[in-house]
């Protein structure tokens, strides 16, 4: 290697030390020198970055979490004492919500098809800016479920969700968050063109709707495991 | 204490001032700095059982904190502000060699996002270049040349300001 090309390295990394530039600081008394400037200027650059870190910052950290944590439990203690009243007056209501539950499946279908403008959609989303649509109404992806070519709130049975369509090998596939849905176990939907299935999650549900079985059941996994809640 | 928190715990143990450091002299400002690095780590809490390699982790959390300050500038410039005062006074009490750090220092603000970043990944996070790479989705021959200008331009800036500071002596 020429000097040139070795100095080249060792301006972009002072600590380059692969067996051909060890070989040439070897065998080249001035680009050894070279090199030793470079590091002595390294340790000087790494000295000037080394700021004061504000005092108590990992303590504050733990803090701001161990009061997420709690607030969570609280959270959590609060839904369980609202659950207990729930299933006491679900019990007699259950016939009427399986219906309610029926009628999910349609309201899906009906809202897909009513914007079909979307499924040609290429807006190209990127996962900050679709977690910034979720975080809205309390939930992230904390993983890429793939391209996707739109995101948007929408209203389905006078609740806000999130509707998204995402890109697959063959067909688009929409994605319809319905945090106030709440379901009781995944039903599957059947329709003429479109095919799907609706998930209970954590808060509300999930619709998964698309014209083939392979590729709704590839995007429900990867919401599966990629979608949390605050 | 469950197995998640003693790693949380560890994690901010050994990464905050760097991810601090890092935030800070992307953004220049302590307060947000501050706040940045809060989120990325309620970010990290919330997604820990995702993290397999704990020899990842300082590049996970890095990775983490960039989204987060891609997202608070998605609509502002990041390049408008200077050094925060009180940064600037903590710097002048730094032990080792004042005046040279000030003027690196100095010569560390004015050098432009494209070079300060992928310096900062190399130097504070101990990325390497094939890691700068995909961190800043660009190729390592963009890398390589970012660093190479980086320091070349630092140096010239180091140089500059020393020979305005010797004759203003």
């Amino acid at each position: 290697m020429e000097c040139l090309e070795v100095r080249r390295l060792l301006t972009a990394n002072p600590n380059q030390r692969d067996d051909v530039t060890v070989m040439h600081l070897h065998d080249c008394k001035t680009c050894a020198v070279f090199s030793q400037q470079m590091r002595q200027e390294e340790r000087l650059l790494e000295r000037a970055l080394q700021l004061e870190v504000p005092d108590g910052l990992a303590e504050r950290i733990l803090l701001n979490q161990s009061t997420a944590i709690r607030t969570r439990r609280r959270h959590r203690f609060g839904l369980a004492i609202a659950a207990t009243v729930v299933l006491s007056v679900g019990i007699t209501i259950g016939l009427l919500r399986s219906g309610m539950e029926d009628g999910l499946q349609g309201a899906v279908i009906a809202h897909v098809k009513a914007e079909p403008e979307h499924l040609s959609s290429q807006q190209h989303v990127s996962l900050s800016n679709l977690n910034d649509l979720m975080m809205k109404y309390g939930a992230e992806l904390t993983g890429s479920v793939g391209t996707v070519n739109y995101a948007g709130s929408c209203v389905i049975r006078r609740s806000e969700g999130v509707h998204l369509v995402i890109e697959t090998a063959d067909h688009p596939v929409t994605v319809l968050y319905m945090p106030d849905e709440t379901l009781s176990h995944r039903q599957a939907i059947v329709d003429k063109k479109f095919q799907g299935v609706i998930l209970p999650t954590e808060k509300g549900s999930v619709a998964i709707v698309g014209q083939d079985d392979s590729s709704v059941q590839v995007i429900a996994q990867r919401f599966e495991s990629a979608l949390h809640y605050f | 204490m469950d197995n998640k928190q003693r790693q949380f715990e560890a994690l901010v143990g050994a990464y905050a001032a760097d991810l601090h450091r890092y935030a800070y002299w992307l953004c220049r400002q302590r307060e947000l700095a501050e706040d940045l690095v809060q989120e990325t780590f309620m970010r990290a809490w919330k997604s820990l059982d995702s993290l397999q390699d704990y020899t990842a982790a300082k590049s996970w959390l890095i990775t983490i904190l960039r989204r987060e300050m891609a997202r608070h500038f998605e609509r502002r410039q990041l390049d408008l502000t200077s050094l925060d005062d009180d940064v600037i006074d903590r710097i002048a009490t730094d032990s080792s060699d004042p005046s040279d750090l000030m003027l690196l220092r100095q010569a560390m603000e004015n050098l432009p996002l494209e070079y300060r970043e992928p310096l900062l990944l190399q130097v504070i996070g101990g990325f390497s270049c094939d890691e700068i790479a995909t961190e800043l989705g660009i190729k390592p021959g963009a890398v390589m040349t970012r660093l190479f200008r980086a320091r070349q331009k630092l140096r010239a800036s180091f140089d500059v300001e020393q020979t305005i500071d010797s004759s203003k002596g």
